[in-house]
């Protein structure tokens, strides 16, 4: 019956100028995926199908192709383009959908813009692991390939401060607007012999659950009902939890006993990542637990932080960043204020060497080592351990003032 | 600019919440700026039923904030949580 290929999450990142939707755009009409838009007998359907979206604003279809899926020969994709505002990014921190891959979009007119350091970074956060450089717009240079070498190594440069390692990493030049290397190798590169697009697609690797990870679930709402009991609902992020096993939620401390789970109102016996669960606890009452705790196995708690070490990028703030700040944290269902304690380092973000150690401030895009100590006790863990609960965004005056990951834990027990 | 649809997931007070006066409620919240485009019921666990909210913002400051305060506010709403963000073409 039906094929069941491996799916995957793939984000599209970069500067929103510089041509992703067109690039996703064409993805899908090559896959197949905008086959259904009665396209005319245009020159271009390309083209013509942007315009006539563009022109008719049908939501509908616009909508369903955010979410529509692709297929390569070995795999499936769910696309997902990322927003460009910074105001979108705690959402992409905490939200629910996890990228398994991305494609970094620079264009070759531009280069490297402000936000795709960004994203290179928030790439990195967000536990995306494999990566694509797609350097667009190369029609705008005639296909030149010394401008592209040249860009290459810069943003070879760039994500090395973020730990990609770009000789794993492959650099397609691509037009998407001409619809060169997306698909199979263009005559105006005869000078580029890797992958095309959709080819680099099929290098990736299949992403496992985090199954074999400490059980981690951060708690969204905790009810109590008439007949079952003190249910706490959350997404199983890490880890599997079962009937009849004992789980500790922390900072809060208390311990019980797993009677029941369901989701979609159905019974299961275990629950995995991914899952969005309410599981029946024994031994817990409504009060004891909280948002913003997390529940784990008793014999390998989650870990509660009384400071910690993190990796951040400052994306906008009015004034400067000092020891003594006390913004507030969002990691995972936790909203918690923390005080900077001491700024280790500055970074150079297109380097990754140290421009300064101990600085006296932080300003907008500067990247740096920090130690912060949580005004309440909170759970987060070292995003090489745990990555799904080492991340957070930093929140301030309304706005995300910066991102970062967790590196370094000193427990609070 | 560009556009960005959101998912935003609503959490209920209780199994026993009236999800009809709940959407209704949504509907009049719409922010400025916001577009709803559609209220779908993901039921969770134990009788709880979770609504997901899709709407359109404009991809630039404030995303989907106003949208989510509005949201926290309604009367059986117990949390609001954004669940999914990406970009329209």
């Amino acid at each position: 019956m039906a094929k069941t290929k491996e799916h995957m999450n793939l984000a599209f990142i970069g500067h929103v100028d510089h041509g992703k939707s067109t690039l996703v755009g064409h993805l899908l009409l090559q896959a197949g995926a905008i086959a259904e838009q009665q396209l005319a007998d245009g020159e271009n359907k390309f083209r013509f199908v942007m315009d006539k979206l563009g022109e008719e604003r049908e939501r509908g279809v616009t909508i369903d192709l955010a979410h529509a899926k692709f297929e390569t020969p070995k795999y499936e994709f769910t696309i997902v383009d990322c927003p460009g505002h910074r105001d979108f990014v705690k959402n992409m921190i905490t939200g629910a959908s996890q990228a398994d891959a991305a494609v970094l979009v620079v264009s070759i007119d531009d280069g490297i813009m402000p936000q795709t350091k960004e994203h290179a970074f928030l790439a990195r956060t967000l536990g995306i692991n494999q990566l694509i450089v797609g350097v667009n717009k190369m029609d705008l240079v005639n296909y030149d390939e010394g401008k592209f070498n040249d860009l290459k190594a810069e943003v070879s440069d760039l994500i090395k401060t973020v730990a990609y390692k770009p000789d794993d990493i492959n650099f397609i030049p691509l037009s998407a607007f001409e619809g060169d290397n997306i698909t199979t190798a263009s005559d105006n590169t005869p000078w580029y012999k890797g992958p095309s697009l959709v080819e680099a697609l099929d290098t990736f690797t299949a992403p496992e659950k985090p199954t074999n990870l400490p059980l981690r679930v951060p708690i969204q709402d905790v009810y109590s009902i008439t007949g079952v009991g003190t249910v706490p609902v959350g997404r199983i992020e890490t880890g599997i939890m079962k009937k009849g096993e004992n789980v500790i939620f922390e900072p809060a401390g208390v311990t019980g006993e797993v009677k029941s789970i369901e989701m979609h109102h159905e019974m299961l016996d275990m629950a995995e990542p991914g899952d969005n669960v309410g599981f029946n606890v024994r031994g817990v009452g409504k009060n004891d637990v909280r948002r913003g705790d997390v529940a784990g196995h008793t014999d390998n708690a989650p870990t509660v932080a009384k400071e910690f070490t993190a990796q951040i990028v400052v994306l906008q703030h009015p004034g400067v960043i000092t020891v003594g700040y006390t913004p507030v944290f969002h990691c995972h269902t936790a909203q918690v204020a923390c005080t900077f304690l001491e700024l280790v380092n500055k970074m150079n973000p297109a380097t990754g060497q140290v421009d300064e150690e101990n600085p006296d401030f932080l300003k907008t895009g500067n990247a740096a080592i920090v130690k912060v100590k949580p005004t309440k006790p909170m759970v987060i863990e070292k995003i090489k351990d745990i990555p799904h609960m080492g991340r957070f965004a930093i929140r301030d005056m309304g706005q995300t003032v910066a991102a970062g990951m967790c590196i370094d834990i000193v427990p609070a027990k | 600019m560009g556009e960005v649809v959101a998912t935003i997931k609503l959490m209920p007070e209780s199994p026993d919440v009236d999800l009809e006066q709940i959407k209704k409620d949504v509907e009049a919240a719409i922010p400025e700026g916001t577009e709803l485009h559609k209220i779908e019921e993901e039921p969770i666990a134990f009788g709880l039923v979770a609504l997901n909210v899709m709407v359109i913002v404009d991809d630039g400051e404030g995303g989907t904030e106003a949208a989510e305060a509005n949201f926290a506010k309604i009367n059986d709403v117990s949390n609001v949580e954004v669940t999914d963000v990406r970009r329209l073409m």
